[in-house]
């Protein structure tokens, strides 16, 4: 399978002035179109396409591939510092990323999110590359009962997110899913819950509506106490931290692995999505390590969690679409249009006839993480001086950039409405100890629990599908178990404790 | 803590009316004299927006100096949005869409819109695109008959306003169709039926050229088109079997179109403009690089074609009333 002749030309044409020249400014550009709420991966390939069409494909790829792989990390970038995630993918950083920059220690969560960002795209990219066959097989056994059960496996991180009483979350979290509901109804098209309001025919459009939750009412937040983001009361902020972010890291490299691991099998299961990637390595890791009670306060694990799934699925996403040309994620369908439109033909074939394309491909995503992480570590001590600034300063500029942000989306006010209704709604839950993340949750798979579902009914097993399914069936006793175990453990400590 | 509070509920009245108020019209002599919005319902990146960016391109030297024709995506609700901004804008010839027909037709047939696709000025056909009826090869099913006489056979669809010609086909063939909606694409559907989750998909030819190509999956009827398509030349077309007035409905119009009653001059000039730039060498060397095929239409031709096209569907009301509530 790998022709190591095909390689090294590839890497030849990387390695000279211009080829390194083109993978940094891919970089750069993706991580800023990361970094920046609203602009994602996506939006920086689809500016970069036209200027490829003087490059040949392979250094095409090289571009778009610096660019995309960038971007993932750059997103969580602002989920740290800001509470608002980059990209939705980056949503669970959220959790534990923002409460590390509250209690100033923003340093060593860039640091740690650089790292596993970059270990787990490695790891996705190669566990893809060298099992592509057997991989391919195994997406081919997902279909509708899985694709809910893994949905509903995102779901149910509800109940254990520790943030409020679990009754809150729960609130929270259906009000999410209800909130899901709005516009189409996505099998028959049938309008639900529009009050003739044109813009809710489409439903509530999830990045908008993230901003205002998190970052409008994190800006209200700050306003209101008029206390900078990091609360200093161990000291001055210190630059450093970045390195030991790095090494919680690699100190965690069996929780990396396994992460990357999710995200790699999720990523590759198209249809699925990759923010429930986050969401379930999060959970995975706050239930299996040791000294689990500080998750969701500022715990760095959550943080490796999150970023080493989220980069781990665009590795996992390229299989479908180089081996069906069938897309995983919404990246990777401009991709496919990138190489449709340089004349290369998706499918098997890819790796006989455009070997050299597929090759750049890993190339330039690995390379993009190393000049990415390397980016990030040195910047990281000056990005958290933003946790620093007074909110006067600070808030109405954080304010400004969420709003065009969500205009930008899609040039529509409507979308700015949203995010500010959100922010309105998002300060009142905050007050109130209702956890943001679980309506975010609900909003985010919803559509995707409720699509999956019905399909599954509209096959001819029916309701039993769910359940004669091996895979299927084993997700639904993983969530059981996932959901029922912290509750046992927590009532034999009580018993343990009474004795 | 009350006063911060406050310049936050001014800041939230205060925005919106100033992005609102960008949106200023000017008006001038000479047409065109300044950017031709071009709004597609279609997403960055994908057939729509590949297709308008390519024609922005190209279409500069046929423009006067300074003057574009700009792309603005405004996806959602299956292209009506899109639509409902070109219908309703001004027709001072500076707006225009791509709406996808007929898939645009069939919910104005069932409840009032806030557009009328019999009214809006045709300006090119870009691509008429066929439909192709394909089967997939782990199903039990190998041949049309097959298909005819089964019992039930279960369709992986994107939704039911978008497919509504090949239900309507399936339904006038005697297929006895059960349908999975819901699939974000027509790429997830083929992926539904490669995994054997369903027999048979119709798409466009377009859409499931690659997958032909590679037999992944089997065609067996092509809709919308008058002769077999060179590539699956031993597939027959639905008038080969005897649905002669069908064939002539269905087929997917890639199209371009301005708001209704646009100034007589102003669409002659559109239509001259885009019609050169369909023609223009570079373009056509574009079109053949990046596999996005043109087969070009001028408008009046356009208008004549799919008149009877509405018109036909709006005959069979009856049989569609069902699947579309």
């Amino acid at each position: 399978m790998f022709d190591a002749d095909v390689f090294w030309v590839t890497l030849k044409i990387m390695l000279n002035v211009r080829g390194i020249l083109i993978l940094l400014s891919g970089t750069v550009i993706g991580m800023i179109f990361g970094a920046i709420p609203g602009l994602s991966g996506v939006t920086a390939m689809v500016v970069l396409i036209p200027m490829t069409f003087g490059m040949d494909p392979v250094t095409a790829m090289l571009l778009l591939g610096a660019a995309y792989g960038a971007a993932t990390y750059g997103g969580a970038v602002p989920a740290i510092l800001i509470n608002t995630p980059g990209e939705p993918p980056n949503a669970a950083t959220v959790l534990d990323g923002f409460p590390m920059s509250q209690r100033g220690k923003s340093g060593t969560a860039l640091g740690a999110a650089a790292t596993a960002s970059t270990l787990g795209g490695f790891i996705g990219l190669i566990v893809t590359f060298c099992f592509i066959p057997l991989l391919a097989k195994f997406v081919m056994a997902f279909s509708y009962p899985e694709f809910f059960m893994m949905t509903f496996f995102g779901l149910s991180i509800i109940a254990v997110l520790g943030e409020g009483t679990l009754l809150k979350g729960l609130a929270a979290g259906g009000f999410g899913i209800l909130l899901s509901c709005v516009g189409y109804d996505p099998m028959t098209s049938e309008l639900r819950y529009t009050f003739g309001i044109e813009y809710l025919w489409d439903g509530i459009e999830v990045v908008p509506a993230l901003f205002g939750l998190l970052a409008i009412g994190e800006v209200m937040d700050l306003l209101v106490k008029k206390k900078p983001i990091a609360d200093l009361k161990g000291g001055p902020l210190k630059g450093a931290g970045v390195w030991s972010g790095v090494i919680a890291t690699l100190k965690n490299s069996f929780l990396v692995t396994r992460c990357s691991g999710i995200g790699t099998i999720i990523g590759a299961i198209p249809g699925v999505g990759g923010t429930v990637a986050g969401f379930i390595s999060y959970m995975h890791a706050k239930q299996t390590c040791r000294n689990n009670e500080n998750f969701g306060k500022g715990d760095v694990r959550g943080v490796i969690a999150s970023e080493a799934a989220n980069d781990a699925k665009e590795g996992g996403a390229l299989l479908p679409t180089l081996a069906f040309g069938i897309p995983g994620s919404a990246g990777m369908a401009v991709f496919l249009g990138a190489l449709t439109l340089h004349g290369i033909d998706t499918g098997q074939d890819i790796f006989i006839a455009n070997l050299d394309v597929v090759y750049m491909l890993l190339i330039s995503m690995l390379g993009c993480h190393i000049v990415a992480a390397i980016i990030g570590l040195s910047l990281a001590d000056k990005m958290a001086l933003l946790t620093k600034i007074r909110p006067v300063l600070f808030a109405p500029i954080l304010f400004l950039v969420c709003l065009i942000g969500s205009f930008a989306l899609r040039n529509s006010v409507g979308d700015v409405i949203v995010t500010l209704l959100f922010g309105l709604l998002g300060y009142e839950m905050r007050k109130f100890g209702f956890s943001r993340i679980a309506l975010i949750l609900g909003l985010l798979l919803g559509n995707m629990a409720e699509i999956s579902f019905r399909q599954t009914l509209m096959t001819e097993a029916k309701l039993l599908g769910f359940f004669i399914r091996p895979i299927s069936l084993i997700l639904f006793l993983l969530i059981l178990a996932s959901v029922i175990l912290p509750f046992i453990q927590s009532y034999r400590r009580r018993r343990f404790n009474e004795k | 803590m009350k006063k911060s509070l406050i310049v936050c509920l001014v800041g939230l009245l205060v925005i919106p009316g100033f992005l609102l108020s960008f949106s200023s019209q000017v008006y001038a002599e000479d047409y065109p004299s300044k950017d031709i919005r071009l709004i597609i319902g279609g997403k960055p990146g994908g057939g729509f927006d590949t297709y308008s960016r390519a024609i922005g391109r190209y279409m500069k030297k046929y423009l006067p100096e300074g003057v574009n024709l700009i792309t603005e995506n405004r996806p959602g609700a299956g292209h009506k949005i899109a639509i409902t901004m070109v219908y309703n804008s001004e027709p001072d010839g500076y707006t225009i869409g791509m709406p996808m027909m007929p898939g645009l037709y069939f919910p104005q047939m069932f409840e009032e819109q806030k557009y009328d696709m019999t009214k809006v000025t045709w300006l090119v056909t870009i691509l008429k695109d066929p439909r192709v009826l394909a089967i997939a090869p782990n199903s039990k099913f190998k041949t049309l008959k097959d298909l005819q006489q089964a019992e039930s056979v279960s369709v992986a669809i994107v939704g039911f306003s978008s497919e509504t010609g090949v239900i309507l086909a399936n339904e006038k063939l005697g297929i006895n169709a059960k349908y999975i909606s819901g699939h974000k694409n027509s790429k997830e559907a083929v992926l539904a039926a490669l995994r054997g989750d369903a027999d048979a998909v119709g798409f466009t030819f377009g859409s499931l050229r690659k997958f032909l190509a590679k037999k992944q999956l089997i065609p067996v009827a092509v809709m919308g088109s008058d002769k077999r398509i060179p590539a699956i030349s031993d597939v027959p077309t639905l008038t080969e079997l005897g649905q002669a007035d069908l064939n002539e409905m269905l087929g997917t119009y890639r199209v371009l179109a301005g708001p209704p009653n646009l100034p007589a001059d102003r669409t002659k000039y559109l239509r001259d403009a885009i019609w050169k730039t369909l023609n223009d060498p570079e373009f056509l060397a574009w079109s053949k690089e990046a596999k996005r095929p043109v087969e070009p239409l001028d408008g009046e031709a356009t208008a004549k074609a799919l008149e009877p096209v509405m018109k036909g569907f709006a005959d069979y009301k009856e049989i569609l009333k069902k699947y579309v509530k």
